[in-house]
């Protein structure tokens, strides 16, 4: 069962696509959905999908970044562009850049089907090449234990870059994402989301109390899609961001 | 017949051609005119130049050839008359004569002697007529030939007598004796009248008159053939010689000299001279008939009638340069730039111009050529860019990826209430625009167009479907081939709106398309009206509709299904493939109606040579 996920900052067309594929019969599965290029950085760590739907026209990291960024970091991963921008300019970068396909909105299920099926078969060569490549997958396992403190602090120094994620981080240090996943959690007791985002909550809280405004958190805390930051820090603290803010003016 | 008709048309055709070259080679016909026109006015100038030199020379000739005549002719008249004085002198001292003088009377015998005396010597010329002497006392004796009258009272007339007597015995000339003696015959006589004085006594003795007959002149007159002479008295009567050049006499003239004036006889001039003698009573006058061969020299005749010809043929010499080296070139050049004018297009001239003048003329306008075309791809660059311009504010304006994702949401909606026939007619209606709008895009495969239609179809059925229904046989071999977009979606538009739907009854509209010697052939079949011929050939003319038929045309289409549409499609695809048999339509009226278009592949592979050109 292949993994999918959708990114478009539109709720009704990732719904869309969602409902207008039989994906049980192509063996496919979608997995998740980001409303930003953000978001979608943020969280394709715990998603790990084999393909990913990607619109370009989103705000704070269009659809073209984005896929600059994931084909770098994931180069396994199949990228469908699906846009409803026929602009000639968009179609040259996405060239240039590793696209599985180009596709035009409004969709056309045939034409989904057709080239969801394209990529199945390269997903499965991809796979059946991979096999073979497993086993150097595991001697990486030795490795020096100090670097986790190594990589706690690099966090908190750059978590105001937005790209930052897993993936980034364990080719930056020189792992494999999993393997750098597995160690981060034995190690810190929490992943390396978690860690991620807490750190960003915690610059967030402090710039909350200092009454600066939503969307300059977010920028500064490196979630720039205030969308998706305002989903974090409710998660994180039990309150929204103003609601937040306003509690601390009463208290004062 | 024929040939003579025949021959006459070609005469005319020459004709005609003929003074075509004349119009077009106006500049050669221009020069011709000039160089006849300078021809002609020196003709006439050296004609005229060399009868006045001719003239000169003739009446100089004449006034020296008269001056010799009558100077000779003077010479020898007054040798004569010198003569016929010295013979009156001898009759005045003739022994008899004097004796009859000397005598105190006068006897018959006397006066016989004297006569005899005086005959002597008037036998000695023929041209003596008669002698009268006249005595102191009125007796008088006379010999002679011929009648004479004498008016004796005249003879005492004191002023008839004071000239005789004044020049005292010397002989004095006089005509007609002065009026005393008249011939009955009216005949002139020349008169030596003398005084006649004693030897011894020194006394008047008498008067002495001998008469000459003019016959004396008539001999000299003749004398030059050349010159026609007239001897007149001074009185203007004509004593010998011609009479019509005595008519010309007048008073005036200066004395002992010659005059010469020029009278008009008939169509040529007659040059009269005249001479007035000083101590005679007689005037000459003479008209020379010059001989025209000597007036002019040959020699002088030779030079300027070859200096004649020399300016002739310089000239025609010059004129033959100018026309080689200035004509034929222009002519040339003419030609060239009509060339260019008959093909409309405008290209440089390539002619084997002389390096002058006219060669920097074919340079100048070679480059203005150049600078010509460059100007022009510049214009046709800047509307290009235009164009794209304005295809691109219109496309920026359709915002096309609005329409599409409002599509997108809506069918979510749809789907998400339950409406999959919603949800599938709008997924048609999102392809057809895609497909339709296709960024601008001039050329699509044919794989796009018939999507384009079945998308097309598919909404219009669900509009009128229990009437329609449509069949595709699309070769796969043709489906990459490129068409104009939209050519065949009019056509199908077409079928509906005048084909089936006017009909009421179910009808089929049948695509097909195939590939026929290396031509791309579709063919739009319906089942509907079928079109008229009279509605074929409008369809198919090649005229397009001025904006007045426009108006009709539209008008038209409401009442009488016609196809506006038809027409502007047919043109389109005419002009993208550059004939104009490209499209044919099989009709019966009230069954069927086919449109087929034939685009030869080659027209194609043109069409995206000028796009690559373009693009650079």
């Amino acid at each position: 069962m292949y993994r999918v996920m959708v990114i478009d900052d539109e709720q009704s067309a990732r719904n869309l696509l969602k409902i207008s594929v039989d994906w049980n019969k192509l063996d496919m599965e979608v997995v998740g959905e980001a409303s930003s290029g953000i978001e979608a950085i943020n969280i394709i760590d715990d998603v790990k999908p084999d393909l990913a739907f990607v619109d370009i026209s989103m705000p704070f990291m269009n659809g073209i970044d984005f896929t600059e960024l994931a084909t770098k970091r994931y180069p396994n991963l199949v990228i469908i562009i699906l846009t409803a921008l026929d602009d000639f300019e968009y179609a040259r970068k996405c060239i240039r850049l590793p696209v599985f396909e180009y596709m035009l909105k409004p969709i056309v299920r045939e034409d989904v089907l057709e080239t969801l099926v394209r990529a199945k078969t390269l997903l499965d060569e991809k796979a059946a090449a991979k096999k073979n490549s497993l086993v150097f997958d595991i001697d990486e396992e030795s490795d020096e234990d100090s670097s986790v403190d190594l990589i706690k602090k690099y966090i908190n120094e750059h978590f105001g870059d937005s790209s930052l994620n897993l993936t980034g981080v364990a080719q930056e240090f020189g792992f494999s994402s999993s393997y750098l996943s597995r160690k981060f959690k034995q190690e810190a007791g929490m992943n390396f989301v978690e860690y991620l985002s807490s750190c960003r909550m915690k610059k967030a809280m402090e710039l909350a109390a200092l009454g600066k405004k939503m969307f300059y958190t977010a920028q500064t805390v490196g979630i720039p899609d205030p969308n998706y930051f305002g989903r974090c820090f409710k998660k994180h603290t039990g309150q929204s961001y103003s609601e937040y803010v306003a509690g601390l003016k009463s208290e004062k | 017949m024929g040939d003579k008709i025949l021959k006459e048309k070609t005469e005319n055709k020459n004709r005609s051609r003929l003074f075509m070259a004349i119009k077009r080679n106006t500049l050669a016909t221009e020069m011709g005119l000039v160089l006849v026109a300078v021809l002609f006015v020196f003709g006439v100038t050296f004609l005229i130049s060399t009868m006045a030199v001719t003239r000169e020379g003739r009446m100089n000739s004449e006034i020296r050839e008269s001056e010799t005549v009558i100077n000779s002719l003077a010479g020898n008249i007054r040798g004569s008359i010198d003569n016929y004085k010295d013979l009156s002198r001898l009759i005045m001292l003739n022994d008899r004569v004097t004796t009859f003088l000397r005598a105190d009377e006068v006897s018959v015998g006397m006066i016989n002697d004297a006569k005899y005396g005086a005959m002597d010597v008037l036998n000695v010329s023929t041209n003596l007529d008669s002698v009268f002497i006249l005595r102191n006392d009125g007796a008088y004796m006379s010999t002679g030939r011929g009648e004479y009258e004498i008016s004796f009272s005249k003879l005492d007339d004191i002023d008839w007598m004071a000239p005789i007597l004044t020049r005292r015995g010397g002989a004095v000339i006089l005509m007609n004796a002065g009026g005393v003696i008249h011939r009955k015959d009216g005949k002139p006589v020349i008169t030596v009248a003398r005084a006649i004085y004693d030897i011894y006594t020194q006394k008047k003795t008498g008067i002495l008159l001998m008469n000459i007959s003019t016959k004396m002149f008539d001999e000299m007159a003749d004398v030059n053939s050349n010159s026609e002479i007239a001897i007149l008295s001074s009185a203007g009567e004509l004593i010998s010689g011609d009479e019509s050049i005595s008519n010309h006499f007048s008073f005036g003239n200066p004395l002992g000299k010659t005059s010469c004036k020029e009278y008009k006889s008939g169509r040529s001039y007659k040059m009269i001279s005249t001479y007035v003698f000083d101590d005679l009573p007689i005037v000459i006058m003479c008209s020379s008939v010059a001989d025209t061969n000597s007036s002019l020299s040959n020699t002088t005749l030779i030079v300027l009638l070859a200096l004649l010809a020399t300016f002739i043929v310089t000239m025609l010499a010059y004129a033959y340069f100018v026309n080689r080296t200035v004509n034929k070139p222009i002519y040339g050049l003419v030609k060239a730039m009509e060339k260019t004018k008959e093909n409309g297009w405008i290209e440089k001239i390539e002619m084997d111009a002389p390096k002058n003048e006219i060669g920097t003329l074919v340079d100048s306008y070679n480059s203005m050529i150049e600078y010509l075309n460059d100007l022009f791809t510049k214009l046709i660059e800047n509307e290009k860019s235009v164009q794209r311009a304005e295809m691109r504010v219109l496309h920026e304006q359709i915002k096309p990826h609005f329409l599409y994702n409002s599509l997108g949401t809506i069918s979510y909606m749809a789907y998400d209430a339950g409406a999959t026939d919603v949800y599938n007619a709008l997924e048609t209606l999102g392809s057809f625009y895609r497909n339709f709008l296709s960024k601008g895009d001039r050329d699509i495969t044919v794989r796009r167009e018939i999507t384009i239609i079945k998308d097309y179809l598919a909404l219009q059925k669900l509009r009128y479907g229990d009437i329609l229904e449509d069949e595709y046989d699309i070769a796969p071999e043709i489906m990459e081939r490129m068409v104009p977009k939209l050519m065949l979606q009019p056509l199908v538009e077409n079928c509906i709106y005048h084909g089936i739907r006017p009909k009421g009854e179910p009808g089929i509209i049948k695509i097909s398309g195939r590939e026929e010697e290396n031509c791309l052939v579709l063919s739009v079949y319906d089942t509907g009206l079928g079109m008229s011929e009279e509605a074929i050939a409008k369809a198919l003319s090649l005229e397009k509709d001025n904006p007045d038929a426009d108006k009709d045309a539209i008008e038209h289409t409401l009442s009488i299904p016609s196809g506006f549409g038809l027409k502007g499609t047919i043109e389109r695809i005419r002009y993208y493939c550059n004939r104009d048999d490209v499209v044919t339509i099989n009709s019966e009226e009230g069954e069927y109606t086919e449109i087929i278009i034939r685009i030869p592949y080659e027209t194609r592979e043109v069409e995206a040579k000028d796009v690559q050109s373009d693009g650079n």
